[in-house]
């Protein structure tokens, strides 16, 4: 039997999100338990953030600049980094709640923005872009073992190393989770009044990737199970200046962009030593990254780079104080003998962040199925962004207190609590035949997706993606099995059951990339090089009916920017 | 190819803990990290450890390497090595420690700003200078992996340890904070701190523990009149007991 845990707002997931919700929810005075899959504070990506938006402040005395000014930048920014499918709205509410509520709460308790020694805040020149919680690299470590602390220090009950399983359904509501405590070895059942999934980037699907072994997809898939519509999931963000090795360090971004306190930027050289990138000398553009991309392919259609390395970041060029004093990256290029003022470091391409996610209402947080909020990059609504991330949990746990204020809990339905137990308890088998450890299985979907669906891709490479996923959910599943019969911090068991979830999920993925026939930003296709306005600017959304996926179409939110063309090639527009 | 022997033991079903050896090809850069996951993914075989991030910010894949602690997704694999749990920490199964004990003492410190009265923060971005904050920012660098906790000689009972007083100390040194620092300094045992410097070099961000953390706040405790916190390593060496393996 499960052991059973009531709350007034289950959240789920550890991260900025789910983080940010736990404490704005238990201030207005809900009891919330949270469920984190890693340790909270230092799972999921938000460690990893390392510059912080900034585009201002409005007044500040080193660089004027309007609030109309800054909303307009940070418009701008935001829409070609989400390739014009961002929910405009919700993206303007994010950049002011950003500097009304972010920074300010932050720094009140003890948040450090570099300073120089003159006291002004270090920030890209010239035009102030970003900032940084000590030094480039580092913001979101900082950032997350704070909201650790804060967490901890009002006694929240947080259930770390264990992963929600299941969103439990009664009455075609969310009533709570299901949930697999691995570090015990026991399964949980988790009530609510209302639930709010905060789970995070679904990027850990391909071989190379920056996410965490967490981001599996099960925010996803979880979601989608009990009705909720996903959007734009083929939308994958693609990472250019991730170093190609040792594998464990692929996740270490050196960035494309702003750099603190210098107008430089880190430079690209391809395999013969021949620059191809420099961000700077790509005229207004705020979303390198994608331009990046873009000059990747050329490189790679040309033989003198590959998507897994033969292609080098350089700091070269930058002041040593910079390169020595504000970039927490130099010093993992320093710990390989190199010299990062002298020598390159290798890069290879990465699975980064989804554009899209669970659709959401941006106003709210609310999801398609009642009592379930999604917050944070899981959602369609966010591609990145810390401060982001945790305005969607500041907002998600503001609605949720508004809906359940004086609710009773709610029933649960033993038939389904039954049948999610079931599924998972089923995962720990010590003897099947021609046994697989589940890691072995997760390396397996990594390739395929590495292999099929990776930066460049045809229908011809997805199908056959996608066969060799079914072939593996055929004859690799049913040979998973636990090493041990210990339940003991049995990571196998979980993952075994995040198996099931990457197949489901990157499935999924495919069948929506299949349906999209153009390109735009992160997402590419070799056989629809043509970003196309006129047909394609256009949310894909799907959900389940009847046992099988529905596609359709809906529109976007255009009403602060839109692209200038209608049609264009692919390679000749900046987003 | 690398040769890792590995430390195996799941308390609830194995009598006793054993080793298990297991050789992987060396790649390119490898880290142990990367060692663990080959064993698993390529060899098929099963070992339990904990890792999140693999670029040295979650701090929790820190294990016993050759007898060091090391964080191991930082450290480079060597040909042949020895891995075991985080010394000092009792096993939850294999590599995986419990950490709940240690992890609490963090909070011990009172690890939040507290502004003196006469203060008050009036908004973002409030007037701050990079010298002002530059030993605090160094401390800031701490992952809370635990690597000088397992390399500290000094009993647990004494001592609160190396990273809660880098903790400490980060909130000491920063100049927004009106806190008595010293206080907790001295309630958590710093004149117990034998000054041998284990800490700081296990620790894999390379913050000065003790150079500057331990230091800095025995500085500030005989400043606040505490005069009984400063170091006195003669002594203190006689006063260490070599501490076996708690598990
Ligand atoms: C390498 C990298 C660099 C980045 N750089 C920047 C940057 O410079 N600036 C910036 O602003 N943003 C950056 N981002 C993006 C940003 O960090 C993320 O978008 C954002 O922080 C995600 O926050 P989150 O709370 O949605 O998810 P995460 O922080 O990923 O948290 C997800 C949480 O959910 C938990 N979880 C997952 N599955 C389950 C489950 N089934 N049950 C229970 N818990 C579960 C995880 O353990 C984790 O605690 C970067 C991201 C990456 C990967």
């Amino acid at each position: 039997m499960a052991r059973q845990v009531d709350a007034d707002l289950l959240i789920i997931g550890g991260g900025g999100a789910g983080a940010k919700a736990a404490i704005e929810a238990h201030d207005l005075g809900l009891h919330v338990v949270m469920l984190v899959k890693g340790f909270l504070g230092r799972s999921g990506c938000s460690i990893f953030a390392g510059n912080l938006n900034w585009f201002g402040p409005p007044g500040d005395g080193a660089r004027p600049r309007s609030e109309a000014e800054r909303q307009k930048q940070t418009l701008e920014f935001l829409a070609k980094y989400t390739h014009y499918l961002g929910d405009q709205e919700y993206m303007k509410n994010a950049a002011r709640f950003t500097f009304d509520h972010f920074y300010p709460w932050l720094e009140e308790r003890g948040l450090y923005i570099l300073r120089d020694d003159d006291g002004a805040v270090v920030v890209d020149l010239p035009h102030g872009t970003q900032a940084w919680a000590t030094k480039m690299g580092m913001s979101g470590q900082i950032i997350m073992d704070m909201m650790r602390k804060e967490i901890f220090r009002r006694g929240i009950l947080v259930l770390e190393e264990t992963a929600a399983t299941s969103l439990l359904t009664a009455g075609g509501a969310v009533v709570g989770a299901a949930a697999l405590d691995y570090r015990r070895g026991e399964q949980i059942v988790v009530r609510a009044k209302a639930t709010i999934l905060a789970t995070g980037h679904s990027n850990y699907l391909s071989l190379r990737s920056t996410g965490t072994r967490e981001g599996t997809a099960a925010g996803w898939v979880m979601a989608f199970r009990v009705g909720c519509a996903l959007q734009n999931i083929e939308m994958q963000w693609y990472h250019v200046s991730d170093v190609a090795w040792p594998r464990s360090w692929m996740r270490l971004h050196l960035y494309p962009n702003p750099l603190p306190g210098t107008a430089h930027q880190t430079r690209l050289y391809n395999r013969d030593g021949e620059l191809f990138f420099d961000g700077t000398s790509v005229p207004r553009n705020p979303v390198p990254y994608i331009m990046q991309l873009k000059a990747l392919v050329q490189q790679v259609r040309a033989g003198k780079a590959r998507l897994d390395g033969g292609y080098y970041t350089s700091y070269r060029h930058i002041e040593p104080e910079v390169v020595r004093g504000h970039i927490y990256q130099t010093q993992f290029v320093e710990k390989l003998g190199l010299d990062p003022l002298r020598d390159v470091i290798e890069n290879g391409v990465t699975w980064h962040m989804n554009v899209g996610g669970i659709r959401v209402n941006g106003q709210t947080m609310q999801s398609d199925v009642p009592g379930l909020y999604v917050a944070g990059s899981v959602s369609a609504l966010v591609t990145g962004g810390l401060p982001n991330v945790m305005y969607d949990g500041y907002v998600a746990a503001r609605h949720a207190a508004d809906e359940i204020r004086g609710r009773p809990l709610p029933r649960l339905d033993q038939s389904v609590v039954e049948r999610d137990l079931a599924r998972v308890a089923a995962y720990f088998r010590t003897d099947p035949e021609g046994r697989l450890l589940p890691a072995q299985v997760i390396k397996r979907i990594r390739t395929v997706m590495w292999e099929h669906m990776n930066y460049i891709k045809s229908d011809a490479t997805m199908r056959r993606g996608l066969e060799r996923l079914q072939r593996i959910r055929q004859e690799a599943l049913p040979r998973m099995h636990v090493g041990s019969p210990s339940r003991r911090f049995s990571y196998d068991w979980i993952e075994a059951v995040d198996a099931e979830d990457m197949l489901d999920a990157c499935e999924l993925m495919i069948r929506f990339s299949l349906h999209r026939k153009e390109s735009r930003g992160g997402f590419f296709r070799e056989d629809y090089p043509i970003t196309d306005n006129a047909r394609w600017l256009r949310h894909i959304v799907g959900r389940l009916e009847n046992g099988a996926l529905r596609l359709e179409e809906l529109p976007v939110d255009l009403r602060y920017a839109k692209p200038a063309e209608e049609v264009a090639d692919f390679f000749a527009v900046d987003y | 190819m690398v040769r890792a022997t590995v430390f195996k033991f799941a308390p609830d079903v194995d009598p006793a803990p054993h080793y298990e050896t297991f050789e992987v090809p060396l790649a390119r850069g490898m880290r142990v990290l990367d060692v663990l996951e080959a064993i698993r993914e390529d060899l098929g075989q099963p070992i339990s450890y904990r890792w999140l991030c693999g670029v040295k910010k979650c701090g929790l894949c820190a294990m016993t390497v050759n007898g060091r602690p090391c964080l191991t997704c930082w450290e480079p694999a060597e040909p042949d090595m020895i891995i075991e749990p985080l010394a000092g920490f009792p096993v939850i199964r294999d590599l995986v420690v419990d950490r709940d004990a240690v992890d609490a003492r963090l909070l011990d410190v009172d690890p939040f700003l507290h502004r003196p009265e006469d203060q008050p923060y009036r908004g973002f971005p409030e007037p701050l200078s990079g010298a002002a904050m530059r030993r605090a920012g160094t401390m800031m660098n701490c992952i809370e992996c635990l690597a000088c906790v397992s390399a500290c000689p000094v009993p647990r009972e004494r001592f609160i340890g190396p990273a809660a007083l880098v903790q400490l100390a980060r909130w000491a040194f920063d100049p927004r904070d009106g806190a008595d620092r010293a206080a907790l300094a001295v309630a958590g045992g710093i004149a117990e701190c034998a000054d041998c410097g284990d800490c700081t070099a296990a620790c894999p961000a390379g913050i000065p523990v003790k150079e500057i953390a331990i230091a800095g706040l025995r500085e500030l405790c005989i400043r606040s009149g505490y005069p009984d916190a400063g170091p006195a390593p003669q002594e203190k060496c006689r006063l260490v007991v070599p501490r076996g393996r708690d598990r």
